[in-house]
């Protein structure tokens, strides 16, 4: 069952992360300043960032996109190799 | 109804469920898996646990819980007034920093209450309890009543109710104590702590007792619990709470504003001094988990939590089930309204991997019945999801099945339904699947009496000629208990044979109804104050000057299941047309296990109704010399010293009344009967009824006279009997009495007798002769019969103030110290 943008929002950290495991689909990654990793997973219809920490890959923010002019800083090709990377990194 | 009673509905209700395997289950695996459980050999996802924050596999406690065992054996065997084990000292330190007050640990909350409340409670004190405070604070509460404690039952959260009762019980008590939970266990509503701080800080006697045992650890900073995270402990204020709950150990804990308060209670509280300590590993655990909630990484737990219920709501909501429960707590309660839905709904989940509780009487109302689960911290997203999804799902099935409508729940738990109803679809259920047609109507002159006589006629009293009298009767009287609504039900199926009938009455009537006589009495004392006191409107199968049976049912008929679920919607529309507080269907057998199943699961319990007496089959007698024969040697003693001893001093005169003024004598006759009947404690009939009854065929009065040289007492009637002609039977329902001349003449002796005579005469085999002094009637012959009543609350409250009457310990003078306080 679908949540909206703002109730997505009303949950915290771990919940936000428990919720993309569940129903995001992930999209791609970027890499920001060499100190980030975020990926970008859609889910209900909306998209949202997931930022890591590098080296640690402890996640540090999951935000909903309110710029979508964001996802041009993404490159979208050949997308599941990042994922399979991204996967691979994190341990899952 | 009284407690007994009561703890018979509870026994029968848990049986069913326990039948169905949805209470009284056993887990079966050897380890536990996080919130996994194995019962019945299917691994379920437990949504019933009240360990809301999961604590109990953190590793840290159970490794504190063996140290203890290792350190001090598996348990320290001594009272606390001579010796508590070391953890003790250092838990009750903790918890003292936790709550900031002084905490008393004690074996289980239970024991806490028991312990405290009645060492802080004097015999000059007032209680006044929530109608919802937990069970275990009421089972200490019962204690005071030795001290004659004035107690006083409140309904629920009624603040405003609360404070009327403290201005009038403060002059007579030293101190006031109101007695709630921080937030109750069925519905998880929190107490309104504003509203009872404001009071605390308006009137001084008031003092505050308060069970926070499922508040504890999921809020506040350090866990100390609902109530001390929205309010600083007040200093006419005590605190109870549990720590087998989300505290994950054992145990209770009762926090005091000072320590003399807190050792007076450690020194003289009863479990305190004489029962045993919690065991090492409790202490242990306990210890550990105290550590936690001061460590600050409770926030963490509480936070993981609150998201869960947070998404809970959220997917009930997206689902269209409605909650009843708050939805900031960890406690959720479906509304089903019916037992029968509730429980298919929980069968079907745990069939699908989902162990959930039943929510039904007495914790709720049995028409409030519903599926109640709660949220921990262990729960994941999608265990969630999927078990919502599920209940959704079959409780849309469920409700097909059983012919509810979503509009018929919300009605239950009176609640604005929003969306516009399909009238369509509504239809559609009403004309069911079987093709049984259910026809309604408002008079019995509606249906043809011909046919109505054929299915109920035949049966005592309840034929048209009858049920058109009761219509005249109970219409246009000036008191409101006088005027009954009328329905009448056939159904039938689709070739028009009849399947079920009956006919329902609606009317004021008294709660005390089947209640003890002494609480009758008890109640009857503030009716002279208040005369709607403990009144409320009742939908009767029957009415209530009706006897028997009142239930065609073709039992020979396939259809007669489904005759009843249509019967149940059309009782439905009746209480949400006339809002009864009470549903009676009165007086069917009392061996039928198949209907008591039907009754429970569509939301009616059972009550036994007082023993009808009945002689049936009377063999041809043409003589008294030829009655007295048929009699025992015992009854044949009777007879002579009870009847023909006096028999020479009566006229006796069988008559149809058409004086009027001769009317309103044996009217006051009835009265004086009536007046000093609490057996079966209903209105007084009107006179309406009697004037009806005296212009009619079918009925005829047994009058009887004093032989007597004074014509002053020759003409005035000493006794009456009101009988009716029926089909089969001759009834014998109102009884009239001079009390004054009955313990001489024993007149209501010689009336049973006559009325036995007069139905001899009329060629009756059977006679009717109601409720009450069996014992005077198995003199001639009748036999007595147990039937019961079925019968639905939609709120509990009156139910629960009798039952805590029935409780009490009376004063010597008769009169209950015990008052219970009305709407």
């Amino acid at each position: 069952m679908e949540l909206t943008r703002e109730e997505f929002c009303l949950f915290n950290l771990k919940s936000k992360i428990q919720l993309v495991e569940k129903d995001g689909y992930f999209l791609t990654r970027r890499v920001s300043g060499d100190q980030f990793l975020i990926s970008l997973y859609r889910i209900y219809g909306f998209f949202v960032e997931v930022t890591y920490e590098i080296p640690s890959v402890e996640t540090l923010s999951v935000d909903p996109l309110i710029n979508v002019e964001i996802v041009d800083l993404y490159d979208f090709k050949g997308q599941t190799q990042p994922q399979a990377f991204i996967e691979g990194y994190l341990g899952y | 109804m009284s407690k007994n009673k009561i703890i018979q509905t509870v026994n029968e209700i848990a049986n069913l469920a326990k039948s169905k395997g949805i209470a009284h289950l056993n887990t079966q695996d050897k380890k536990l898996k996080k919130n996994y459980i194995t019962l019945n050999n299917k691994k379920v996802i437990n949504f019933g646990s009240c360990s809301y924050l999961g604590l109990e596999f953190e590793t840290d406690i159970k490794e504190a819980a063996k140290a203890a065992i290792d350190n001090y054996g598996t348990q320290f065997s001594s009272s606390r007034a001579y010796l508590s084990p070391i953890f003790y000292q250092s838990l009750e330190k903790k918890l003292n920093e936790i709550f900031e007050g002084h905490v008393m640990v004690a074996p289980t909350t239970t024991l806490g209450h028991i312990a405290t409340i009645p060492v802080i409670v004097d015999k000059n004190d007032a209680v006044i309890m929530d109608h919802q405070v937990h069970n275990s604070v009421q089972t200490a509460v019962g204690i005071l009543k030795s001290k004659n404690v004035h107690i006083e039952l409140l309904r629920h959260n009624r603040m405003d109710l609360l404070e009327q009762r403290i201005q009038y019980l403060r002059d007579k008590h030293e101190k006031i104590w109101y007695m709630a939970d921080g937030i109750y266990s069925m519905y998880g509503d929190p107490t309104p702590l504003d509203d009872v701080y404001a009071l605390l800080d308006t009137y001084e006697k008031l003092h505050f007792y308060v069970d926070d045992a499922h508040g504890m650890s999921c809020y506040g900073d350090k866990g100390q619990g609902y109530v001390l995270s929205e309010k600083k402990m007040h200093q006419r204020m005590i605190v109870a709470t549990s720590l087998n709950k989300a505290f994950a150990s054992g145990g209770g804990a009762i926090i005091f504003p000072d320590e003399a308060q807190m050792q007076l209670v450690k020194n003289c509280g009863g479990p305190m001094i004489t029962s045993g300590p919690m065991q090492p590993s409790a202490l242990g655990a306990a210890n550990a988990v105290a550590d936690i909630h001061l460590s600050g990484k409770i926030k963490e737990y509480q936070e993981q939590l609150e998201d869960n219920i947070r998404y809970t709501s959220l997917m009930l909501k997206k689902h269209n089930l409605l909650n009843m429960a708050h939805d900031k707590t960890p406690i959720f309660f479906i509304a089903v309204s019916l037992p029968i839905i509730a429980h298919k709904l929980i069968q079907r989940l745990k069939e699908d991997g989902f162990f959930m509780n039943l929510g039904i009487f007495p914790a709720v109302p049995i028409k409030n019945t519903g599926v109640r689960f709660t949220i921990t911290r262990l729960h994941t997203f999608k265990q969630i999801e999927s078990m919502v999804g599920r209940m959704a799902f079959h409780f849309k099935e469920v409700l097909a099945e059983e012919n509810v409508q979503l509009i018929d729940i919300y009605k239950a738990f009176r609640i604005k339904y929003n969306p516009p109803v399909n009238f369509v679809e509504k239809l559609d259920s009403r004309v069911n699947k079987s093709g049984l047609i259910l026809r309604a109507y408002k008079s019995i002159s509606d249906i043809s009496s011909e046919k109505w006589d054929k299915l109920l006629g035949v049966r005592n009293g309840l034929d048209a000629n009858n049920l058109a009298l009761l219509e005249a009767s109970f219409s246009n009287n000036q008191l409101a208990h006088q005027n009954w609504n009328f329905d009448y039900v056939i159904i039938e199926d689709q070739k028009g044979n009849p399947v079920l009938a009956t006919f329902f009455t609606e009317t004021l009537s008294k709660d005390d109804m089947l209640a003890d006589k002494q609480i009758s009495y008890d109640v009857e004392v503030m009716r002279e104050k208040n005369p709607n006191y403990m009144v409320s409107k009742t939908l009767y199968m029957g009415s209530q000057v009706t006897e028997g049976n009142h239930l065609y049912l073709d039992r020979a008929s396939k259809e007669w299941p489904q005759a009843m679920k249509l019967l149940f919607q059309k009782i439905n529309e009746l209480q949400q047309q006339y809002g009864p507080a009470n549903t009676i269907i009165r007086d069917l057998d009392n061996n039928d296990e198949e209907m008591d199943k039907v009754m429970m699961n569509n939301g009616f319990f059972k009550m036994e109704m007082p023993e009808n007496s009945r002689i049936n089959d009377m063999p041809e007698w043409e003589t008294e010399e030829d009655f007295y024969a048929t009699l025992s040697k015992k009854k044949k003693g009777h007879f002579r010293r009870n009847i023909l001893r006096t028999a020479d001093s009566f006229d006796v005169r069988v008559e149809t009344i058409s004086d009027e003024k001769m009317v309103e004598k044996y009217y006051d006759l009835y009265l004086n009967v009536k007046h000093r009947s609490l057996e079966i404690n209903t209105f007084a009939l009107p006179l309406s009824y009697f004037k009806q009854i005296a212009k009619n065929e079918h009925w005829e009065i047994i009058a009887l006279y004093i032989n007597d040289s004074d014509e002053a007492t020759t003409n005035e009637p000493v006794g009456m009997g009101l009988c009716y002609k029926g089909k089969t039977d001759y009834a014998f329902p109102i009884v009239g009495l001079n009390y004054e001349l009955n313990k001489t003449y024993n007149c209501y002796r010689q009336i049973l007798w006559q009325v036995v005579k007069r139905a001899n005469e009329l060629g009756y085999q059977n006679i009717n002769m109601g409720f009450t002094s069996t014992m005077e009637k198995r003199h001639f012959g009748a036999k007595v019969f147990s039937s019961c009543a079925y019968m639905q609350i939609n709120d509990n409250y009156e139910l629960e103030a009798l039952a805590t009457m029935s409780t009490t310990k009376n004063r010597e003078d008769g009169v209950n110290q015990r008052r219970v306080l009305s709407i």
